[in-house]
């Protein structure tokens, strides 16, 4: 296995790879290794989401449970094995939202205002994403797409209640989003 | 309003939108629906959900919890040291490989009651594909309310050995649903305390078996066909 120097990002990524094909073969303490290394980056993205500390929970039980059942399918050549766990902690998390009923979410919490601002260039390095487009193709949007579509990616947030939020009519913010989506997608080129 | 988007922009922004999260209600629906049905669509979407994936790495962390490990490995599966747990995971990452190699996601559809305010036509019925590495494909529907499992058999390798139909819960191991046909489609009334096994997260695989003695109590083969359940 690679070096354990925490900064050391190709070492990260590699101990964390190393983990997942261990957790496919069922390797317990693998997954233990698993959740050392991503809880606390795994539990923000749940927290954004839930906006509720207890559900957050809940959803994290889930999250490491379905990793422990999925891990033979994590693909590196894909996906950066730090993004792949966040995508499933998102897309639970969301499902929890929409199954407890969209509108039910409770107002914003000050201390759950968890910032999401750009990466760090360690971040970046341990997960391997050197070149992460998107960051960039982010930036060059105007304000308020970006801002919609992070709301989307951190917050779960829905066209509807994006639109509340906004105060302008459901037809205008799915103009700006789907404008704001097709510049992304030339920003990031089609292949 | 801006004009309209083009057929082919149109396309594109739909696959962001069920990418992110944005959709609810019909239009999520039948973004799903389609992401099943249509392939070019569905790759798509995946396009959309690895470019987006790093923005994650910009969100601050957040200390999880103590005791939420333990929590996680008390329901892990029973610790079952030994060869059978390593051969069940083992055919179990075999059953995804199967159909991850036949580029198809299998989708068994489940219909359950969906919450208001999502409206759906009366009495839906969808299907879908199952297909497998080795010329085998079944389409298959549940029906909820019945727990009724119609299974189409649309083609099977030749073998003296009849298919059979296994679900396997996340984590779990294969549970035998009964032979399903090797021509034409079948009926099969799925046991009460086996309903729940068919869930969102569960995999289901078809093997060839010795018919005069299923259902099994566990398969002897490798499968020819699986893939994960989706729920609509």
């Amino acid at each position: 296995m690679a070096s354990s120097t925490p900064s050391a990002g190709d070492g990260a990524r590699a101990r964390l790879v190393g983990a997942l094909g261990d957790v496919a073969r069922g390797d317990r303490a693998a997954l233990k290794t698993v959740y050392d290394l991503t809880a606390a980056k795994l539990m923000g993205v749940c927290l954004r989401i839930c906006q509720d500390r207890e559900a957050a929970e809940d959803v994290m039980q889930e999250v490491y449970l379905k990793v422990w059942d999925r891990a033979g399918r994590f693909d590196a050549a894909r996906a950066s094995p730090i993004t792949w766990l966040c995508t499933i902690a998102r897309n639970t998390a969301i499902d929890w939202r929409r199954a407890r009923g969209l509108g039910e979410t409770a107002p914003v919490e000050a201390a759950l205002e968890l910032p999401d601002g750009g990466p760090s260039a360690d971040a970046l390095l341990e997960a391997g994403e050197t070149q992460a487009r998107i960051f960039e193709c982010m930036e060059a949007l105007e304000e308020k797409q970006r801002g919609a579509i992070r709301a989307a990616f951190f917050h779960g947030r829905t066209y509807p209640e994006l639109a509340v939020a906004a105060a302008v009519p459901l037809g205008t913010m799915k103009s700006w989003i789907r404008r704001g989506l097709l510049q992304l997608r030339g920003c990031l080129g089609d292949g | 309003m801006a004009e309209p988007l083009r057929p082919e922009e149109e396309e594109i922004a739909l696959a962001a939108e069920l990418a992110l999260g944005l959709l609810e209600g019909e239009e999520l629906a039948a973004a799903r629906r389609r992401q099943l049905a249509d392939p070019a669509f569905a790759v798509t979407v995946e396009r959309w959900t690895l470019d987006f994936a790093p923005l994650a790495l910009g969100g601050a962390e957040h200390p999880a919890p103590a005791g939420l490990w333990d929590r996680i490995e008390a329901r892990l599966p029973a610790a079952r040291e030994g060869a059978a747990v390593v051969a069940l995971r083992r055919w179990r990452a075999l059953a995804v490989a199967t159909s991850a190699a036949a580029a198809i996601l299998l989708a068994i559809l489940l219909l359950r009651p969906v919450p208001t305010p999502v409206v759906l036509p009366q009495q839906p019925v969808v299907m879908a594909q199952i297909t497998g590495t080795e010329g085998a494909a079944f389409a298959a529907r549940y029906d909820a309310d019945q727990g009724m499992l119609h299974v189409r058999t649309e083609a099977m390798p030749a073998s003296p050995r009849a298919p059979e139909l296994w679900v396997i819960p996340a984590g779990g191991k294969p549970v035998s649903l009964g032979l399903v046909a090797t021509r034409g489609g079948r009926d099969m009334a799925v046991a009460p305390a086996h309903r729940a096994l068919l869930a969102e997260g569960a995999t289901l695989a078809v093997t060839l078996e010795d018919a005069a003695t299923a259902p099994h109590a566990a398969p002897s083969g490798t499968p020819v066909a699986a893939g994960k359940i989706t729920i609509l």
